[in-house]
């Protein structure tokens, strides 16, 4: 992990009719970084991820990519890539149909979707119908679709939703893979505080539409044993009313 | 957008939809072939009936591809099709969530123009395929299949059955962004149509003739300027539900 700032977002706003989301997000997100978003549920972590993507957008504020003012344009799909949501695909194709399906989009040749299935253990199931994937399944074939643009930030909403203990071992290993192994920049949205507490680098936890602290884990680690005793307390510090006041 | 176009095109190919939509094209113009022939052959027929089925089949039978093409737009077969796969086209990818992952692989502006482009082509298709029966029967009943039309009437009808068929498949792709719910999308299309062709026939002339969906009504005149009218018209609406539609996909948010 470097410290250059890869993505700043700075001062998001979003409501919806007169129900605020956003009231304010800043986040610095540095090169190689696993970025765990930590919030309740409800509490905007999705909406950040929607209007960083372009899905939704922005009343106020502005994503500095590299350095520059970024806009969704042609070459967005180059940047991010995400799987939002529970992870849907078209239920009647098989794994690798999904996969040309999407991958038509951008090009992707076959033998990269090959390689893509090969990567995360869905080869040897590939002409499977995806409705007769399990959830873990097709959670790596979520992450497999991602990899179809191969974009420097992947973006994962509650990517152990629905997963058994192992597979969200698997999945923690997988998302490590993503940084050290593919070189890729992560932003991991969670309520699931020990997914974070395995797997970030750096989080920012979110509360009322803003982000009320940021940290690297290692600073996290200092302040549990100093300031709380456990990452629960932290977490609980700064997301409940009136305790961080 | 070609991207986009195959990658449409791919998804419309593996959806059996698709070619149960082709199969009724084909069949409901057979049968109703089969169902004047067999009428004809049996007894008890009132004279009416047997002169309209005469008329078909034996007196003037050249008029049987223009009476089989329009039973596709008069009985309504074309735009049921049409609206099922324009609401599986277009609200399918918002109902199942897949279209969110269609709109970070692509520019707002190509999927704009590809869902165009497929409708395009599928409301084409749709419209060629329906008109292979009507014209294998007629060519099969009489030589010359177009009789006592003039070729340019005949272009006409075709000009004014494809023009219409693709404006209307493009509104049920507008209501599809809309409403992003198959059978919500399926059930609008299917009022518009039933109230247009309903309703639309009480309206004055001078109403009708600007309203697309009655233009159905002009297969079969032989009013040349009528006729020309009737396709721009059509035209007309044709670009405009385009360009809504692709600007709506461009803007909508997900």
């Amino acid at each position: 992990m470097t410290d250059n700032p890869l993505l700043q977002v700075t001062g998001i706003k979003k409501s919806y009719g007169d129900k605020q989301v956003l009231s304010g997000i800043h986040m610095t997100i540095n090169e190689g970084d696993i970025y765990g978003l930590l919030g309740p549920n409800g509490v905007g972590k999705t909406t950040t991820l929607k209007s960083m993507l372009g899905l939704v957008s922005v009343d106020e504020g502005k994503f500095i990519y590299r350095g520059k003012e970024w806009k969704r344009n042609r070459k967005s799909n180059r940047v991010f890539g995400a799987s939002i949501d529970e992870p849907v695909f078209y239920n009647h194709l098989s794994g690798i149909e999904n996969l040309r399906v999407f991958g038509s989009l951008v090009g992707t040749k076959e033998k990269d979707i090959v390689q893509i299935m090969k990567d995360f253990d869905l080869y040897e199931d590939r002409n499977v119908s995806v409705k007769n994937y399990s959830q873990g399944m097709r959670q790596r074939l979520a992450i497999s679709r991602v990899f179809l643009n191969d974009p420097e930030i992947i973006i994962l909403d509650e990517p152990t939703n629905g997963l058994d203990p192992n597979g969200i071992k698997y999945m923690r290993t997988l998302i490590r893979r993503l940084s050290e192994e593919f070189g890729k920049t992560v932003i991991l949205s969670t309520h699931l505080l020990g997914e974070a507490w395995h797997t970030c680098t750096r989080i920012g936890i979110i509360r009322d539409g803003e982000v009320v602290v940021e940290e690297s884990i290692d600073e996290v680690n200092q302040k549990v044993g100093n300031d709380v005793d456990s990452f629960e307390e932290f977490f609980i510090k700064y997301t409940e009313d009136g305790i961080h006041d | 957008m070609i991207r986009v176009l195959g990658c449409e095109f791919r998804k419309c190919t593996r959806s059996i939809a698709i070619y149960i939509c082709m199969l009724v094209m084909l069949l409901v113009p057979l049968v109703e072939y089969l169902f004047l022939v067999v009428s004809s052959k049996s007894s008890g027929l009132s004279e009416a009936a047997q002169q309209m089925i005469d008329t078909f089949l034996a007196a003037n039978g050249d008029e049987l591809f223009v009476y089989l093409y329009n039973l596709l737009f008069n009985g309504g077969c074309l735009f049921v099709v049409a609206t099922v796969m324009a609401a599986i086209i277009v609200a399918e990818d918002y109902s199942r969530g897949t279209m969110k992952y269609v709109m970070l692989l692509s520019s707002r502006t190509k999927l704009g123009f590809g869902k165009v482009g497929i409708l395009l082509i599928i409301a084409t298709l749709l419209h060629f395929v329906g008109m292979i029966v009507p014209v294998l029967i007629s060519k099969g009943v009489r030589d010359i299949f177009y009789g006592q039309y003039t070729l340019e009437q005949l272009v006409y009808y075709v000009l004014i059955g494809w023009s219409t068929i693709t404006a209307f498949t493009l509104l049920v792709g507008v209501i599809g962004t809309l409403t992003k719910n198959v059978p919500a999308t399926i059930g609008i299309g299917l009022g518009i149509y039933m109230l247009g062709a309903g309703f639309g026939m009480h309206l004055p002339e001078t109403v009708q003739k600007y309203l697309f969906i009655m233009n159905i009504s002009k297969i079969g005149s032989t009013d040349i300027d009528d006729m020309f009218f009737a396709v721009i018209v059509s035209c007309v609406t044709l670009v405009l539900f385009s360009l809504f539609l692709w600007y709506d996909l461009k803007k909508k948010e997900y």
